[in-house]
């Protein structure tokens, strides 16, 4: 096993501190593995709908536990760095809807590229672990609520509007 | 981009279009062409896809509805929109693929019915008038893609049939209804075809094979919908 992974499996064994957040930490790995085979063959919105309001076996935890242990065993499966983020959303989502809050689920893309998008957690209107700072690079487009529904769009990304050239400039091209 | 008759159209890096008018051409030729042709062509160049295609917003998602001109999308995005549905768009669809999902921005766009279509929908407007209209935005503005229907319409009196296309085989039919407004560069076609792969992979694509006539088409919508919203989604 590479030292990084051994590392980091070491660290989740020290911060899991019951039985019930191991069983939690297991049930979110397995989650993220979910997340990773079907990520590859399945929309967002089916994806969503499928986490929503699932068993994840944080029911007995508060909500800082779940976020923490989320980002902790999400980092874990991936071998360190900040884990995947769609994987780690889905499963915190799952998890913090158990843990009887009700968590946003957030899509985004970077200001200016659509191709660089990024998932995070809401809790409350507080991104739940991810950086506030890092996050308002991000333009939000899609909010899913707790039951797994698209509660809303954005209108953030204003389509191009159109402008008309001044004559002058009309017939210098046509020259 | 120039559109002969009408106008030149030059974008800057954020998006914003200016028009350069040609002589006595009519303004609204040049919004028309400016939501037809010009804002798909200006969203792929900012990195969107732009797929030729009609949609509505369902509450799974967003689905298309992809063939070549005069086949039919635009009726069946009407009929959607006539069900109780957001229709989202008629000729063209911009998406984003991005590592956790495929999602589509809804934009302005105008519509049009052949007479006989809108004399189905709207007997009271008589006989023989084209309906035209403009959608400012859908909303919300933003939503998942759902899926992508091939639209295969038939003469015969049979039932709508809706069958799963294999991602290698979506592709190859897919692509063709890709609106491809930069190919000459390599990047450029590089980035079409991989991100078409990844949107075929990921979006369920369908052959919808729905019989014609317009009285039929409240049955095709309500069949589609309930397929996509069934579409099962079981435990982890």
């Amino acid at each position: 096993m590479p030292s990084r992974i051994r590392a980091w499996v070491s660290s989740v064994r020290r911060s899991i501190r019951s039985i019930d957040e191991a069983q939690a930490a297991m049930r979110m790995l397995l989650g993220s593995w979910s997340v990773r085979r079907r990520k590859r063959h399945e929309p967002l919105a089916t994806l969503v709908r499928r986490f929503a309001g699932q068993a994840s076996g944080t029911s007995g935890l508060v909500p800082a536990r779940v976020i923490d242990l989320a980002w902790l065993v999400c980092r874990a499966s991936r071998g360190g760095g900040h884990g995947n983020c769609l994987e780690r959303s889905l499963v915190l989502f799952r998890g913090l809807g158990e843990a009887g809050v009700r968590p946003e689920l957030w899509f985004g893309v970077r200001a200016g590229d659509p191709r660089s998008g990024h998932v995070w957690v809401m809790l409350d209107g507080v991104p739940a672990g991810d950086d506030p700072a890092m996050l308002g690079d991000y333009v939000p487009l899609m909010v899913f609520g707790a039951d797994g529904a698209l509660t809303s769009g954005s209108d953030a990304v204003a389509p191009p509007s159109i402008s008309w050239a001044r004559t002058s400039e009309v017939k210098r091209l046509a020259g | 981009m120039a559109w002969p008759g009408v106008a030149v159209y030059g974008f800057d890096s954020t998006g914003q279009v200016t028009a350069y008018p040609e002589r006595g051409a009519a303004p609204r030729d040049v919004q028309r062409v400016f939501l037809r042709a010009v804002l798909p062509a200006v969203h792929q160049r900012l990195g969107w896809q732009a797929l030729h295609a009609s949609a509505a917003l369902t509450s799974r998602g967003v689905l298309l509805f992809a063939a070549s001109s005069g086949h039919g999308k635009s009726t069946l995005a009407y009929a959607c929109r006539h069900s109780g549905l957001t229709q989202w768009a008629d000729d063209s669809v911009v998406i984003g693929l991005t590592s956790s999902g495929a999602v589509t921005l809804a934009l302005p766009f105008d519509f049009s019915l052949r007479p006989e279509t809108t004399r189905f929908f709207h007997p009271e407007r008589g006989a023989g008038v084209q309906l035209l209209g403009r959608i400012e935005r859908a909303s919300p503005a933003t939503a998942p893609v759902a899926g992508i229907c091939l639209l295969h319409r038939f003469d015969d009196d049979g039932q709508v049939r809706i069958t799963r296309v294999e991602p290698a085989v979506a592709f190859e039919r897919l692509l063709p209804h890709a609106c491809t407004f930069s190919m000459a560069e390599l990047d450029e076609r590089r980035r079409t075809l991989e991100e078409y792969l990844d949107l075929c992979t990921r979006v369920p694509v369908w052959d919808l094979r729905y019989p014609a006539g317009l009285h039929r088409l409240a049955g095709v919508v309500g069949t589609l919908v309930h397929h996509v919203e069934t579409q099962p989604a079981g435990a982890v």
